[in-house]
């Protein structure tokens, strides 16, 4: 089974067609390409709003989205919310209705883009109140100092033990950090995205555990073929801990095995 | 035919010390010519790796020169050689490099402000070395990335010596637009394709195909990989595929390419 953690469907596509490999606009598009890579599910989440004619700050048009896909196809797409932190009480507001109404089965949040810190407890304290309440994944862009570098991470993975955190794009250039970060933390989970090199993806499986490596792609920005195949084809990684990070360890994290 | 342009081999790879190491085991020249064959690949330029200390003593890239210069005689048809100093050794460096393009006949050598620790923009110790390349009429490689490695760096030296072929190592790294930017100053700066960028379609597009050479940065990369990559990548036609993958490599080494 090969579950993508990494995936961007929605209508904000549509403001940045030029970096997209192909199209994800719509539930049907998406599962599209799914089929085409051979990826069982997805979990699925609005790209960055990046201004233009679409108007969505607050990312409620691209939930909604979301929301409609995830019911069309409720096996395939794993429905992520998107807040932006910074907007405070509509943002909390916004997870809410997503979680208790929509049955939303994860979190995701960009501290780069949406600029917030990833250790300010006293913004995600409330967010993160709710995925450790309803059993919530929270996925993370991560990066650059002073938003989102990987150590941050680790103030929010103790605070909330109980929460699985997916550091999505291994930490851009610092993986080695990211490495530390998630042997540091039972619940940090190292999220490959379609940057990361072989090489840093297999440092991270031999280093922190083909248990604490997932799969995740950026589709649509790149094909997801590519990235599956960094993974194959490593040699002396194992078919059991390849299936652990092409989609188990997000099965076990959804109780879906 | 797909050449290329960027592979690590030597000495280096078998005591690699670093806990982020090589892909694919490359430690003798057999090794690296079935992974060739294995992603369809005919021509390699090899260069040095980097030199992380442990028991491995090569500061300065001789004994890595040394194994560069026996693969390729033993495989002229299949293998350029690059040679590799560290700029910070002055006089020896200069001195290792001679060896490198007259001794060793490689035909071009490959320089790392990164790991090797100087700045592209420091003329008394990089400018010895490309007048060395001028000399003997061949191509040089830097890597480029982060600071001190950034494409904005590469720009006077591109424009100090503007008739000559400058590789651009990995095009920028994660500094895409930096890469295109310098390129775009700089006419003689060609890049090199790998490297984690998403999409190559609109640095095509806007640099033109002939600015590319392939590259894979294997063993750290896997070579399929790469090619996979770059034939996934949507609005680039087939001649400038073949530009890319072994056209504009081939004009830049002077080889004879038959029709694919």
């Amino acid at each position: 089974m090969i579950i993508d953690a990494h995936v961007h469907m929605g209508p904000g596509l549509k403001n940045h067609e030029e970096a997209c490999l192909f199209d994800a606009y719509t539930a049907d598009e998406l599962i599209a390409a799914m089929d085409a890579a051979e990826i069982n599910a997805g979990l699925v989440f609005a790209p960055l709003w990046q201004g233009g004619k679409f108007f969505d700050p607050s990312y409620e048009k691209g939930n909604e989205a979301i929301y409609h896909a995830a019911k069309k196809y409720p096996n395939r797409i794993l429905a992520y919310v998107r807040v932006n932190p910074n907007f405070g009480d509509e943002a909390l507001k916004e997870l809410k209705k997503c979680v208790y109404d929509y049955k939303f089965v994860g979190i995701m949040m960009h501290p780069e883009w949406e600029s917030f810190a990833a250790n300010d407890l006293k913004l995600l304290g409330p967010i993160f109140r709710v995925a450790e309440e309803r059993h919530l994944p929270v996925t993370f862009h991560t990066g650059y100092y002073p938003t989102c570098e990987p150590l941050l991470f680790l103030t929010l993975a103790d605070a909330f033990p109980t929460v699985p955190i997916m550091l999505k794009h291994l930490g851009y250039e610092y993986v080695r950090d990211a490495i530390v970060v998630s042997q540091l933390a039972k619940n940090v989970f190292l999220e490959t995205a379609g940057n990361s090199s072989s090489a840093d993806i297999h440092a991270c499986i031999k280093q922190a555990g083909a248990n604490k490596v997932v799969f995740g792609s950026d589709l649509p920005y790149i094909s997801p073929e590519v990235v599956i195949q960094k993974i194959r084809l490593m040699e002396d990684v194992s078919d059991r801990e390849k299936a652990d990070v092409l989609g188990d360890n997000v099965a076990r994290m959804h109780n879906l095995i | 035919m797909i050449i290329d342009t960027h592979v690590h081999f030597g000495p280096a790879l078998q005591h690699f010390s670093d806990d982020i190491g090589p892909l694919i085991r490359l430690h003798k020249v057999d090794d690296l010519l079935r992974t060739m064959d294995d992603a369809g690949i005919e021509i390699s330029v090899i260069c040095p790796p980097r030199w992380i200390g442990g028991e491995f003593f090569d500061p300065n890239y001789e004994q890595a020169n040394e194994a560069i210069a026996g693969a390729c005689k033993a495989h002229p048809d299949r293998l350029i050689g690059f040679g590799r100093v560290n700029p910070n050794w002055g006089a020896k460096a200069v001195k290792e490099l001679r060896r490198c393009l007259g001794e060793y006949e490689l035909k071009g050598f490959k320089l790392d402000p990164e790991w090797d620790s100087f700045f592209a923009t420091n003329k008394g110790l990089v400018h010895p070395l490309m007048d060395l390349a001028v000399e003997y009429k061949v191509p040089v490689m830097f890597y480029s990335g982060y600071y001190p490695a950034e494409p904005a760096l590469l720009i006077h030296l591109a424009r100090a010596y503007s008739s000559h072929p400058i590789i651009m190592g990995h095009m920028g790294g994660r500094l895409t637009s930096d890469a295109v930017i310098a390129a775009q100053k700089a006419p003689n700066l060609i890049l090199e394709t790998s490297g984690n960028l998403y999409s190559f379609s609109g640095v095509i597009k806007g640099l033109g195909a002939e600015r590319f050479i392939f590259g894979s940065g294997c063993p750290f990369e896997f070579p399929k990989v790469q090619l996979e990559k770059l034939r996934r990548t949507p609005h680039v036609s087939a001649v400038e595929r073949i530009q890319i993958l072994s056209g504009n490599a081939a004009a830049l080494f002077g080889l004879k390419i038959r029709p694919s």
